[in-house]
């Protein structure tokens, strides 16, 4: 008796634990994600029809769900009035300001590193603009679509300047702080398996081992070690008592995230950043946008901001990309172009753009912008 | 053994000192080296590694070299504070609007302060209901308010929060005084608790006024522990008399879930409400074939049903544990006597095993308020997190020390008040008297 009460116990169990197997397998199917590359009905066309876009999401609920960082200084952070601030959040103000002529439609959801892919892959976030660097891997296997390249990073050493270390190899058997468990760790070893690494949990109690002299050099991402060398507190000696290296031992380009088979959606976000771009090889500003607006000196300007130019009656250039003609102009009158934004956010921490690879094409670096026509 | 001969009531303060502290820190060879171990310790962590630098300076009254080179140096002259004093509203409320309105982002700092006057009021009319509630520990925690609030500087801030704290005077005294009191006293000690079960949806109700997404700091911290304290312990008691009971369905379900959730930790449990619930309902909101359209699972919610889910395990535990210390003989009597199954479990059985469990039910409480830290995982930004996003603000680097402290002391007030809370009730019930 007891014994057919507990088996029909078990049975019920199990039919309710196969029913949600069942339902749970069934539903991740449907959403066919990253790995499986389906095109969807919005994936093939990417002007026009816009149908199941995230474009259509954006719009239809008014603001934009954007991914950030929240603690890396100069490219997303939360300041004292709680708002968040740097590079990375300008470009999300920049594509709301495209999307709705509003920069504050914008909702940031802070993701951690663990969870920021997660988040585009299950639409959680519109897109992800979180110092996040493109691999083949997060490209093709992650399921992700990489937006132009808004900043190249890259690994650096940072020295004491009073030990005398010159180059990267000088520290071949030196002791080296690192952050444990990235990325940096890994390339530290491949470039110089001979040295010791000494591995923390964050860059406060790395720093302090760092005063205390108990490694020679500090490995980073170079964005970051200037950011540090900037704040270095006074009684260690200040900024001046360090030296980053210029030899630069890994690659970061870094850029906005959208998901995969959504071209409608990843060419809007592409072409954002990307005008901003145009906008400061063409010289336009948030201060003479709506003077050139109104009166563009040459084709190119006119092209960008999305307006008439030469005889009467000449058509505007329309980029077709499912938002308004003149976006252009909203973004640079109410962000900037890419010089501003990056003026405003990462030179103050102490990386001066000219002379990096994040200086304009024109100046000798490698921001470049395709044709806008 | 114990010399009793004691006069007390003559014997100066000074000699009574020496007194307790021969008897109850030197009384033998192994608790004075213990004793002397210790306080060696607590000198090396407060006033740091060099007593002779020190009592150097103490003499020549050398500030501040006299504050050694601990925690207490630290404290009073290494710290720059400023980074807590810039922040200090993102440590409470975070993004919560506003620090700075405009007219299409109102602020709504407003419905703070209503929850904080209503909670005042409550807990002052409690406490004068409630006279065995131990006043000194309330006056002294809600004193502490002021330092705080002045800390926070702003004369209207101020002015809220000394309002609290007169809300809470005036409440006691009305209730505690009010003519006639003494006759209507369980009446009115009825209507408080209902008042207090309003409260609680009112304060649900005003929060929901605001986007979960802006919740942030101590505000989610609270709202997280309390929400889920208050869900989850009568869903583990219903666990742990579901585990009890003989009907082997039952049975096995409550006992599959509790060893299934306790055998994970909470953080896969926090990292799969984050990452399947939008999987199982993209891309047309459906669990098992149902539509749950108008079910709006933000991240908030998402982490407070996972924490309950989580917690409801360990309580159902602790409540089975006191199950069990209940003598079988009462049940059986109450059976005699032709009392039904629920109002044995209603009226015998749960009261008594509850009460026994009280220490370990407020340990797990206080265990799930400091596991809400836990949440950064989702991307939500609770207290603890808060702490670590202001140091990477420009001119607050390598200033963490400050900002955990800080947020160390906030954690240390609420779990101690927790435990005092709960040793108090233990004293109330008589738990280990009988």
């Amino acid at each position: 008796m007891r014994t057919k009460k507990l088996l029909i116990g078990v049975a019920i169990i199990a039919a309710v634990l196969a029913i949600g197997a069942i339902a749970c397998s069934s539903d991740d199917d449907d959403d066919g994600n990253g790995d499986t590359p389906i095109a969807t009905d919005a994936g093939d066309n990417g002007n026009g029809d816009a149908s199941g876009s995230v474009l259509d999401e954006v719009i239809a609920r008014g603001t934009l769900v954007c991914g950030v960082n929240n603690s890396v200084p100069g490219f997303g952070f939360v300041d004292a009035d709680g708002n968040f601030s740097g590079f990375d959040v300008d470009f999300c103000h920049a594509i709301a300001a495209a999307v709705f002529g509003d920069p504050d439609a914008v909702e940031f959801s802070p993701q951690t590193a663990e969870t920021r892919l997660p988040a585009v892959q299950t639409g959680q976030v519109d897109v992800l603009i979180r110092n996040t660097t493109w691999t083949l891997t997060r490209d093709v296997a992650t399921g992700l679509t990489f937006a132009t390249t808004t900043y190249y990073d890259g690994q650096g050493l940072m020295v004491r300047s009073t030990d005398g270390f010159t180059s990267v190899d000088s520290l071949a058997d030196a002791t080296i702080c690192v952050l444990s468990g990235t990325t940096t760790e890994l390339n530290l070893a491949d470039r110089l398996p001979g040295s010791t690494a000494l591995g923390f949990e964050d860059n406060d109690t790395l720093q302090t081992a760092f005063i205390e002299e108990r490694c020679d050099g500090w490995t980073s991402d170079k964005s970051q070690l200037a950011g540090r060398r900037s704040e270095f507190p006074a009684e260690a000696g200040g900024p001046d008592s360090l030296v980053i290296l210029e030899e630069t031992f890994s690659k970061e380009p870094l850029g906005p995230v959208t998901i995969d088979n959504d071209a409608t959606w990843s060419q809007v976000v592409d072409f954002v950043a990307i005008g901003m771009i145009v906008a400061d090889e063409l010289g336009v500003t948030s201060a003479n946008v709506a003077d050139m607006a109104a009166n563009p000196p040459n084709v190119r300007v006119a092209r960008l901001l999305g307006v008439a130019f030469g005889e009467e009656g000449a058509a505007a250039f329309d980029a077709e990309l499912g938002i308004s003609a003149q976006f252009m102009q909203d973004v640079i009158s109410m962000v900037g172009n890419y010089d501003e934004v990056y003026e405003a956010n990462v030179a103050p921490i102490g990386i001066p753009r000219e002379g990096t690879l994040n200086a304009s094409w024109l100046d000798g670096g490698i921001i470049y912008s395709p044709p806008w026509k | 053994m114990a010399v009793q001969t004691r006069p007390i009531s003559t014997s100066p303060v000074t000699t009574r000192a020496v007194r307790w502290t021969r008897e109850n820190l030197f009384s033998s060879i192994p608790n004075s080296a213990v004793t002397v171990a210790a306080l060696a310790l607590l000198y090396l962590v407060l006033f740091g590694s060099d007593p002779v630098g020190q009592a150097g300076a103490l003499a020549t009254f050398d500030w501040p070299d006299l504050l050694g080179g601990g925690l207490i140096k630290f404290v009073f002259d290494g710290a720059d504070w400023s980074v807590v004093h810039a922040n200090r509203r993102l440590y409470f409320l975070f993004r919560f609007p506003t620090a700075t309105p405009t007219a299409a982002n109102p602020d709504e700092t407003w419905r703070i302060w209503v929850i904080l006057y209503m909670l005042s009021g409550l807990a002052g009319a409690s406490a004068g209901l409630w006279t065995r509630i131990d006043l000194k520990v309330a006056v002294v925690f809600l004193l502490l308010m002021v330092p705080v609030s002045l800390f926070i500087g702003a004369g209207a801030v101020l002015l809220l929060t000394g309002g609290a704290v007169a809300m809470f005077a005036a409440s006691y005294v009305a209730a505690h005084f009010a003519p006639g009191i003494k006759t209507y006293l369980a009446v009115a000690k009825n209507v408080a608790i209902g008042a207090w079960i309003v409260a609680f949806f009112v304060a649900w109700t005003l929060l929901n006024g605001v986007d979960s997404r802006l919740w942030g700091g101590l505000l989610l911290t609270l709202f997280l522990t309390v929400v889920g304290i208050i869900a989850s312990f009568p869903l583990g008691v219903l666990l742990a008399l579901g585990r009890a009971s003989t009907f082997p369905v039952i049975k096995g379900f409550c006992t599959a879930y509790i060893e299934l959730i306790r055998a994970v930790p909470l953080i896969t449990i926090l990292f799969m409400a984050l990452v399947f619930v939008p999987l199982m309902l993209e891309p047309d909101r459906r669990i098992v074939g149902l539509p749950i359209t108008g079910v709006d699972f933000d991240l908030v919610a998402r982490a407070t049903i996972a924490i309950t889910l989580f917690s409801a395990a360990y309580i159902a535990e602790n409540v089975r544990g006191g199950l069990q210390s209940v003598p079988r003989g009462q049940m059986e009597a109450a059976e005699a006597l032709g009392l039904s199954t629920s109002r044995i479990l209603a009226f015998i059985v749960l009261p008594q095993a509850i009460r026994a469990v009280i220490p370990s039910l407020v340990g797990q409480f206080i265990s799930l308020f400091k596991d809400t830290s836990l949440v950064f995982i989702m991307g939500l930004t609770d207290l603890l997190e808060v702490a670590g996003i202001v140091t990477s603000q420009p001119g607050f680097f390598g200033r963490q020390a400050e900002s955990l402290l800080f947020v160390a002391l906030i954690y240390w007030i609420i779990a101690f008040s927790m435990s005092r809370a709960s040793q108090r009730l233990e004293r109330t019930l008589g738990v280990g008297d009988r």
